[in-house]
């Protein structure tokens, strides 16, 4: 077991994006006893790029009083060099004007020989070190902030030594890293690095988080990252134990398909009820039901 | 990959791609370029994934111009709040442009990314009466 002092409570929220109706989370946030608000909201970055930073601030001023942005496709780490600049420009006027909680992009590859991958592939976790760390270098330099480095959930065996990797990167560049739980369970059932390989990481303090549902490809059985099924028990599970242990400074759920205000509402107090205990779970269902 | 290349197994792509940006990918290799069912298919996934914004582009509009069958199709970002005025598709049929003014791109189609409202600069295209096909 890891342990952080002081303790301090998990805060619970959730990625929107730009593809549903804001009212659908306005009506799970009051459902789930938020009164339609949460401190802080994290967007997928790449469906609002296109709005100028003033236009994504009073969009999203209803929701949250603060934004952290998440990019899922710069691809950086293979993106050829003009592309990359050209995402790190706009990327630094957003985060300049909406001076964000955090900034996180993927540990991940998202083309190949010109291909492009869906779902993205691990690294080469040997061969990607340097060059993973120079892109981190410059990232930060462009953006101004440290970039927080999502986890990725491996599809197979080639997804070993992720952590090890990630581990390496953190110290090298001085980034941070936004641990998936849910990625973390699906790669050790994936036969990637087991879910232990984190906890050194987890151990060097409190972390941002995500959590998502997945489910079992149904060709190989593997288990994919869906963003659209219920949080599993292992998943929970994990949730409970990090957020016990002081390990979780924020937990951000991931729901893209299925979207439901009845879905969203009910994992949100799911992720109350084990990062915050029974009782607080008891208490945020009675104020649901006033 | 079937989703994203129109591609049932993984071995059917070539080892290498042409570059292309990532919404292109469903245009890339037409299996029966006559089919008109499958062309327009190809088209709406692709114009999901320019929407979704894979490419990471600044752009507002997309114009995608098909010239075997004169159908243009431009499609809007959000501009505004989720839930209001998103995912604006507008189809034209007949529709003629100036030569020149839109890039080639796989498929035959032509096309051309710009920053702009179509509500505003166009509000005829949303007028139902006129029999646009939009949603």
């Amino acid at each position: 077991m890891i342990t952080h002092a002081p303790y301090s409570p998990t805060e619970v929220t959730l990625s929107i994006n730009n593809l549903t109706d804001f009212d659908l989370y306005a009506e799970a946030l009051a459902r789930a006893g938020r009164r339609g608000r949460v401190p802080f909201v994290e967007i997928l970055w790449d469906n609002y790029l296109h709005l100028s930073p003033k236009q994504l601030a009073e969009t999203l001023e209803p929701v949250a009083d603060r934004v952290a942005l998440h990019i899922m496709w710069s691809g950086f780490v293979h993106s050829d060099e003009e592309r990359l600049e050209r995402v790190l420009e706009r990327l630094a006027e957003h985060v300049d004007v909406l001076q964000p909680l955090y900034v996180s992009d993927h540990l991940t590859r998202t083309i190949r020989h010109g291909r492009y991958l869906t779902p993205p592939e691990d690294l080469d976790y040997e061969r990607d070190r340097d060059r993973t760390c120079e892109r981190v270098l410059r990232y930060q330099e462009r953006i101004g902030c440290p970039l927080l480095l999502e986890n990725q959930a491996s599809e197979g065996p080639e997804g070993r030594g992720q952590a090890d990797f990630a581990t390496e990167i953190v110290r090298r560049t001085g980034c941070g890293l936004l641990f998936d739980v849910s990625n973390a369970i699906v790669a050790e059932s994936n036969d990637g690095d087991p879910f232990s390989a984190w906890l050194p990481a987890l151990a060097q303090g409190p972390v941002r988080a995500h959590v998502g549902g997945y489910r079992p490809d149904e060709e190989d059985g593997h288990l994919r990252d869906s963003h659209g099924d219920p949080l599993s028990p292992a998943t929970m599970h994990a949730v409970q134990m990090l957020s016990a242990s002081g390990g979780l400074r924020s937990i951000c759920l991931e729901r893209e398909s299925n979207k439901t205000v009845d879905a969203i509402a009910e994992e949100l107090l799911r992720l109350d009820a084990a990062t915050h205990g029974p009782r607080a779970h008891d208490q945020v269902e009675g104020q649901a039901r006033v | 990959m079937s989703e994203l290349y129109y591609m049932r197994r993984l071995d059917e792509l070539p080892e290498v791609l042409p570059p292309h940006a990532l919404w292109q990918a469903p245009l890339l290799l037409p299996r029966r370029p006559d089919d008109l069912d499958e062309r327009r298919s190809r088209i709406e996934r692709a114009c999901t994934l320019w929407l979704e914004n894979f490419d990471l582009s600044t752009s507002t509009v997309l114009m995608l111009l098909d010239e075997t069958t004169g159908e243009l199709t431009m499609f809007q970002r959000p501009l505004e709040r989720a839930g209001h005025g998103h995912r604006c598709v507008v189809r034209v049929s007949g529709s003629v442009l100036p030569e020149g003014e839109l890039a080639p791109g796989p498929y035959g189609l032509v096309f051309e990314e710009l920053i702009g409202d179509l509500r505003t600069s166009m509000p005829h295209l949303f007028d139902r009466s006129r029999g646009h096909d939009y949603a």
